[in-house]
């Protein structure tokens, strides 16, 4: 089971998928693609791990615990 | 966690009651009564009967939903804000809600908007601003998230956009320039 975590009004919105579940994994790539489409960043990192173990991914990965998506930065 | 109030009625000669958004005691009211009501030498406090009541408005339950929700979207972002720092950085945030964050080229302060401390590998000392996109929509804990995840994996990403300023001088558009790290010298 993986969980992305996309940074929203709420909080964060989360997505899971079940690496037995064929039909979750695929709605959770297409959901992957359409952030990504929105210059927003991704890391992987297992449930809990510090930033130092956060790593930058640009294709989804399914085995990963857990995606967090960031949105682009910009100079204030 | 603080809880907000609502304004639940206005009771003349009483006071105001109030219900409590978040917290612990999430749903109570509570009158606030005014202090003249009830330090000494106020004549009206044993003498005239308390006035009819009138009959209670309607609660606003649209503004208590959004609040509870706010509450909800502000202990996520915290959460998750919390998992991705240090011990150090976990304490930083907890004591003053601000963290120092090492990078190759120095380190940056997060938590306060628009004011970014930065101290540079050769002692260059800035005040940077970077946002994310539509931050306003955010928790705050959420644009801390942001920005130490690409700070911490993409840190020429962070100091090309940033706007910066010395201490006292005036903002300047991105790129940040920046020393080369200590790795670079060795």
């Amino acid at each position: 089971m993986g969980t992305m975590r996309i940074l929203d009004r709420t909080g964060d919105t989360a997505v899971t998928w079940d690496l037995d579940d064929e039909s979750t994994i695929r709605a959770a790539e297409e959901i992957f693609e359409r952030e990504a489409a929105q210059s927003k960043m991704a890391f992987a990192r297992s449930v809990g791990a510090p930033v130092e173990e956060a790593e930058r991914i640009r294709s989804f990965d399914p085995s990963a615990e857990e995606i967090i998506w960031v949105r682009p930065i910009q100079g204030g | 966690m603080i809880p907000s109030l609502r304004l639940v009625e206005d009771i003349p000669e009483w006071g105001t009651l109030v219900a409590l958004v978040g917290g612990e005691h999430h749903g109570a009211n509570v009158l606030l009564v005014p202090a003249a009501r009830i330090l000494p030498g106020d004549s009206r406090r044993h003498g005239s009967p308390p006035p009819e009541r009138r009959r209670w408005r309607l609660i606003d339950d649209d503004l208590a939903t959004r609040e509870v929700a706010r509450a909800e979207a502000t202990r996520r972002a915290e959460a998750l804000l919390d998992s991705l720092l240090d011990d150090q950085q976990r304490a930083q945030w907890r004591s003053r809600r601000g963290f120092w964050v090492p990078t190759p080229f120095g380190e940056v302060e997060l938590g306060r908007i628009s004011h970014l401390r930065f101290n540079g590998v050769d002692g260059t000392r800035l005040v940077l601003c970077v946002l994310p996109t539509r931050f306003s929509e955010l928790p705050d804990a959420d644009i801390w998230t942001n920005l130490l995840l690409v700070l911490h994996a993409e840190p020429l990403r962070f100091f090309g956009v940033a706007n910066y300023r010395t201490p006292r001088g005036a903002w300047q558009s991105g790129p940040v320039p920046l020393a080369l790290p200590r790795s670079a010298v060795d």
